[in-house]
């Protein structure tokens, strides 16, 4: 790390008040500090984006690994987090470049702040909720049976009285339309 | 289309998605998946094995920009999370010392957890089975170990000893993991409780675990066998 705080010789549960009080007064002392407070976020955050454990940590660990060395601490907390920010937009372009042969570009407003501010996170469960809502009876409960509820697709037919054919239909068709609204 | 629905059941069973070509509508697809898998409940927060072992990992890198020696009260031990910090102290700095970078992310990761290379979600026991508070031992065909449930948040490390290979067993009450060779006892969070051999003993390995469709399952090697055998959808058990 860059400096250590400044801070009176004296225990560690002295030296922790410090600490508290250097994040409250938002600036990153150390790396601990950036990490401890964003870590939880940014991996929910890329976890909003590509949907799968595996990924959201490799993608997570790339970003927080290639901030390391440009950054030099301390350093204002806002300025890290939108320096985090943009760093996993690049991440994730890059991404979804390599996994799907071309650029996703819609991002919403979370990836897009100059300043996320300490409290955002990922805003992908909200926007499940909300295109759920705006479905078909049907085909709101075979994408909550299948994705929220991670049924498989025999669990769900049963579930919903269909044949599995239909439920794998039905998904399909559910899905598309999921995606017409999430397009707009 | 083989692309996209190979994408979306690989998504849905918890798997990294294969790479495609997607056409706009394809990627649009994908996309959705994507959200709708995020607001699966319990999905989108980091596991505490990972949220540690990056830790580790920047502290590794770190340590290895500055090669000056560990002092004792250096901000960086003071800020450690008391629950992480004896094993991270230890691996973190030893292993900092002992490796370049690149070596050392990459004896960080596979010491500290099991990530097996061709690994898959595999069921250990069904949810109700492990309340909270619970500590469960499980064998799998390719690896045995312990998991705990504690506030909530699950927990699972390896159940072979760090030093010659024997099982470890749950003591009573259920807080650590004992060895029968050389009383080597251990954390439920894998950290070295405490020993008597001459040498520094290692952690034991976590492993990742997660809950789906009211099982509990942890990543594990794919055992030897037919391939597609272990191919279990969330939910079901294996058999």
């Amino acid at each position: 790390m860059a400096t250590r705080p400044a801070r009176a010789a004296g225990n560690s549960s002295e030296d922790r008040a410090v600490h508290l009080r250097a994040v409250a007064d938002d600036a990153y002392a150390d790396w601990d500090a950036v990490y401890r407070d964003n870590i939880d976020r940014m991996y929910r955050l890329v976890f909003g984006k590509v949907g799968n454990r595996a990924d959201a940590e490799d993608l997570t660990t790339e970003i927080f690994l290639s901030v390391l060395r440009p950054l030099r601490l301390p350093a204002p907390a806002g300025q890290v987090r939108a320096y985090l920010h943009a760093t996993a937009r690049t991440v994730l372009a890059k991404y979804w470049q390599r996994r799907l042969g071309q650029p996703v570009t819609e991002l919403p407003a979370d990836l897009e702040a100059a300043d996320p501010g300490p409290e955002p996170e990922s805003a992908a469960p909200e926007q499940a909720e909300q295109i759920l809502a705006l479905l078909p009876e049907r085909y709101r409960r075979i994408l909550q049976l299948r994705f929220l509820d991670a049924c498989s697709v025999a669990e769900a037919a049963e579930a919903m009285g269909i044949s599995v054919a239909n439920a794998k239909v039905l998904q399909h068709r559910a899905l598309r339309r999921a995606a017409g609204l999430a397009d707009e | 289309m083989r692309g996209i629905n190979r994408y979306i059941e690989d998504l849905l069973h918890g798997d990294r998605p294969r790479d495609f070509r997607a056409s706009p509508d394809e990627a649009t697809l994908a996309r959705t998946a994507v959200i709708l898998c995020s607001a699966r409940r319990g999905s989108g927060a980091p596991t505490e094995e990972f949220v540690t072992g990056l830790h580790k990992r920047v502290a590794a890198e770190l340590e290895d920009r500055r090669p000056e020696p560990h002092v004792a009260g250096r901000p960086r031990r003071a800020f450690m999370r008391a629950a992480t910090a004896v094993a991270a102290v230890a691996t973190g700095t030893v292993l900092g010392r002992l490796f370049t970078a690149r070596n050392a992310a990459t004896a960080l990761q596979s010491g500290g957890a099991i990530i097996p290379d061709k690994g898959s979600w595999q069921a250990v026991l069904a949810s109700r089975d492990l309340p909270d508070g619970a500590v469960r031992p499980f064998t799998l065909s390719t690896l045995t170990g312990f998991v705990e449930r504690a506030d909530g948040r699950l927990r699972a490390v390896s159940g072979i000893c760090t030093h010659q290979g024997c099982r470890l067993s749950l003591a009573e009450p259920p807080t650590q993991l004992d060895c029968p060779c050389h009383d080597a006892v251990f954390a439920l969070d894998g950290s070295v409780i405490r020993h008597r051999l001459s040498f520094q003993l290692t952690a034991l390995p976590q492993l990742s675990v997660r809950e789906a469709g009211g099982v509990v399952q942890v990543r594990a090697p794919r055992p030897p066998g037919p391939p597609g055998a272990d191919d279990v959808a969330p939910g079901q058990k294996p058999t």
